[in-house]
């Protein structure tokens, strides 16, 4: 009799501590804070049947939070972006050695993909966990400003590249300055195994206008712009008006971005 | 300094070894343990994609156990700062991550600290160690065991999870009963049958935290999920019955997309053995029964970190585990989303001096194991699956999607006194693109065969050759293996794994290992193909390789 005791009062407090949720209640409503923008680097690849989903989570977190809020730059690189899982296999048509580095720079050759990097924090590999991610970095304040202007050189093969940074005390940091193309049809395998050839890929990885690929220094004094210039020189087979530029800052200790900005190159674009 | 410290710590485990190997036993108290170093110095190799690792990797554990009349105690020392390749960042470090106090008195056992335990099939509760998976999802906490009469087992424990390094923050707890029938009805001892009733629950509770569906909602999240467990065993003559149902309440988490949906685990198993004979036949249907005590860990994908922590139950596969090299180079994972398996085996000794047996007897084993998707039938809340029922999910519909099918027969026949010959072969379905998330479905066939013939006291040769045939992925792979034992001490293996569709590229491997009671010493040089490493259904992407690998095992 008293084991059947012990035993009824661990079922009650089983039954008793777990109740349903039914439809109606699961969703709590919260207000939208948006205090920054975010910077999602997302490492992708052609063969990576994964990414679509990837993609398709993305874009509808920039819907959600508008998309001046959200710079996506999709970096093709890593085993999925080449023909092969090894390193020294030939790249597929989006990835560039410039890209592989870039993602060599935070992941071991054999990871997983999709794997993005939110504000050059959070890594997250599931895109059940990008949106709560973003709105948690997208909350958080800034008073690092950033501004891009471009117009083109004596030669219209050139384009000049000017950076303004702001912030409202002393700082150190990186930046990192970044081209990126649009509306690039080729192909992509998809999460059912099936190619789709006529895939369209946006915000690519193009290069980085920096001296370094990690980024060049930049000291800010309190309340003071600071103003930094790039070249680029077009290349012919880019399409200008699907041309942006993505700018970020980032602490040189933490590596967290402080600010993003991206503009699209022929919306910027002055005579000289 | 990295290459130090490794170095250093191989120097400390042999001293360790030395002052364990002095006489361990009193008459009240007992030592054991054990001492396992897997190293290896890697090169680089570009043409495999083994990449460079700044200085060499290991992973070494020390265990401890000291027994007594009433109390046992013991520990666990793990060194992982420079883990081996395939496990993730996650498992760099070192220290004591496991160590218990188990105390006992009559019929009851109380245990403090570190546990593994497991109710019924473990589909709702098991924790368990397999190193070379990466897995030790250990308890800290309290776990009772009582017998308070003859038939009648009962369990009640608590704690937190094991997460590499940390605690999980959940808390679990739970309680299994099992009945022995048997003990208390004459007639069923009587007639050696044995009836076993068994039921378990457990409850994990889980704070709060912020999963957005959109900018605007966030997610109502159950602290409390609970899973039970059902089952009944019945064994008589030859005859093996099992039959096991498991439940789980809503548990929205990463791995299942945060729906609401409660998970479902049925299996049937039957088995017969008499007289050379046996058979087995099982079924088994689980439903979103993937139970974490961490809700927003994810599955990651197979090609690349694992992530096979926190896992608070396991579901087995019901495919054969196979040991021959190319019969495992597709190993199935069992899908947590849902499936349908079935698994059959015939296994027949032909005794020796009969017309099939041969003079020494021959055994003919044949298997079949298949997994399918379960059909799914979407269900949205206005269009969002967070926060839905997910799907529904009819229980005797199968899905579109074959996962696995496995058909092999195998010869073992002894030849002469001296000579045994193994024959094998496999068809293969394996549904690369749900199992590793890339690739298409590979059909394959594979050949083996496999002689050991003892060439005197001292020596014992054995060799392998195995191929594997298919049109699909890398096409077409041979694999060698010789191996000479030199009784008592020594053996050396030389091996290649030569992938002649593709990419004409040869894996080699050579070893010495040396025994001595209980030390077991390998060394060896080995270039290994990337590709999963699987015990039980849950497996480990394991890069490729090339360096000097060094194992060392040590038992007192």
């Amino acid at each position: 009799m008293r084991y059947f005791r012990v035993l009824m009062l661990i079922l009650i407090l089983f039954v008793t501590g777990c109740n349903d949720i039914e439809e109606g209640k699961r969703y709590n409503t919260v207000d939208v804070i948006v205090n920054r923008r975010v910077l999602i680097e997302d490492f992708t690849g052609q063969r990576c049947t994964n990414c679509p989903n990837a993609t398709n989570a993305l874009s509808f977190i920039s819907e959600q939070f508008g998309d001046s809020n959200i710079v996506i730059v999709a970096i093709h690189s890593g085993p999925f972006a080449h023909e092969k899982a090894s390193f020294t296999s030939n790249r597929l048509p989006l990835c560039t050695e410039e890209g592989d580095n870039q993602f060599l720079r935070w992941f071991e050759w054999n990871s997983s993909q999709p794997i993005i990097k939110i504000n050059r924090g959070e890594e997250l590999s599931d895109t059940a966990e990008y949106l709560s991610a973003v709105a948690n970095a997208i909350s958080y304040p800034t008073q690092f400003q950033l501004g891009i202007n471009t117009t083109y050189s004596d030669n219209e093969s050139n384009i000049n590249v000017a950076i303004w940074a702001y912030n409202s005390t002393d700082i150190s940091a990186k930046l990192e300055v970044w081209l990126t193309e649009d509306s690039i049809t080729d192909y992509q395998y998809m999460p059912d195994a099936s190619l789709d050839t006529a895939y369209v890929h946006n915000h690519i990885y193009r290069k980085s206008l920096t001296k370094e690929l990690t980024g060049d220094d930049i000291s800010l004094l309190a309340y003071d712009t600071t103003k930094v210039s790039y070249e680029l020189n077009l290349e012919e087979n880019w399409i200008i008006p699907h041309l942006s530029i993505v700018a970020f800052a980032r602490e040189k200790s933490s590596g967290e971005v402080l600010q993003v900005i991206k503009q699209s190159i022929s919306q910027l674009l002055t005579t000289p | 300094m990295k290459n130090k410290q490794v170095h250093i710590f191989l120097c400390a485990t042999i001293a360790f070894i030395s002052v364990c190997a002095d006489g361990q036993t009193s008459q009240s108290l007992n030592v054991n343990g054990s001492i396992q170093s897997d190293m290896l110095w890697p090169q680089t190799d570009e043409k495999i994609g083994a990449e460079e690792y700044d200085g060499g990797r290991t992973n070494t554990y020390a265990e401890v156990n000291l027994t007594s009349k009433y109390i046992d105690a013991g520990a666990r020392l793990e060194y992982m700062q420079y883990p081996m390749p395939g496990f993730e960042k996650d498992f760099a470090g070192g220290g004591v991550p496991f160590a218990y106090i188990k105390g006992r008195l009559k019929n009851i056992d109380l245990t403090l600290g570190s546990f593994y335990e497991q109710f019924g099939s473990g589909f709702i509760f098991r924790t368990y160690e397999e190193r070379s998976l990466g897995i030790d999802n250990s308890l800290v906490g309290a776990r009772l065991a009582y017998k308070p009469i003859t038939g009648i087992s009962f369990k009640v424990l608590g704690g937190k999870q094991r997460n590499y390094w940390k605690l999980n923050k959940s808390w679990l707890a739970g309680a299994d009963l099992e009945l022995s029938l048997d003990e208390w009805i004459n007639p069923l001892k009587k007639s050696n049958t044995y009836l076993t009733l068994g039921g378990s629950m457990i409850l994990k509770n889980e704070e709060d935290e912020d999963i957005f569906v959109d900018a605007t909602h966030l997610l109502n999240l159950p602290r409390n999920v609970w899973a039970y467990d059902l089952r009944i065993r019945l064994q008589t003559g030859g005859w093996n019955i099992l039959a096991e149902y498991a439940s789980k309440s809503q548990d929205p988490e990463a791995n299942n997309g945060y729906i609401y949906r409660k998970g479902y685990v049925t299996m049937l198993s039957g088995s017969y053995s008499q007289k050379g004979l046996s058979v087995l036949l099982q079924a088994k249907r689980s439903d979103n029964m993937t139970f974490r005590s961490k809700r927003s860990l994810t599955n990651g994908t197979v090609s690349g970190a694992s992530f096979t922590s926190s896992y608070i139950n396991h579901l087995p596969a019901f495919t054969m585990e196979h040991t021959y090299t190319l019969a495992a180079h597709y190993p199935y994972a069992t899908q947590p989303d849902g499936e349908w398996a079935y698994q059959a085996e015939i296994g027949y000794n032909f005794k020796k001096h009969s017309a099939l047996g041969g003079e020494y007897g021959t055994k003919v084993k044949l298997a079949l194991s298949y997994v399918n998707s379960i059909e799914k039938t979407p269900k949205t809340i206005n269009g969002r699956t967070m926060g839905s029922d997910g799907y529904s999910s009819p229980f005797w519909a199968w899905g579109d999607e074959k996962y696995y099918q496995d058909i092999n027969v195998q010869i073992e026949k002894r030849v002469t006194k001296s000579f045994k010959l193994n024959l094998m072969y496999m068809n293969q379905f394996y549904n690369k693109a749900v199992i590793e998330q890339e690739g298409g479905m590979i059909h394959c066939d594979i050949a083996v065969i496999e002689g050991k013939y003892r060439i005197n006291n001292k020596f014992t040769l054995r060799a392998e050759l195995q191929y594997l045939a298919t049109k699909d992925d890398d096409k077409d792979w041979l694999f060698a293996l010789m191996e000479l034992s030199f009784l008592p001490n020594w053996m050396f293996t030389l091996s290649d794994e030569y992938n002649c569709g593709v990419t004409n590229t040869h894996y080699y491997n050579a070893y010495i290992t040396w025994s001595l009671r209980s030390h077991r010493l390998q060394v060896g040089y080995i270039r290994t193909r990337a590709g999963y490493n699987c015990s039980g259904g849950v497996c480990r992407y394991i890069p490729a390789c090339r360096g000097i690998s060094l194992s060392y095992n040590y038992n007192f």
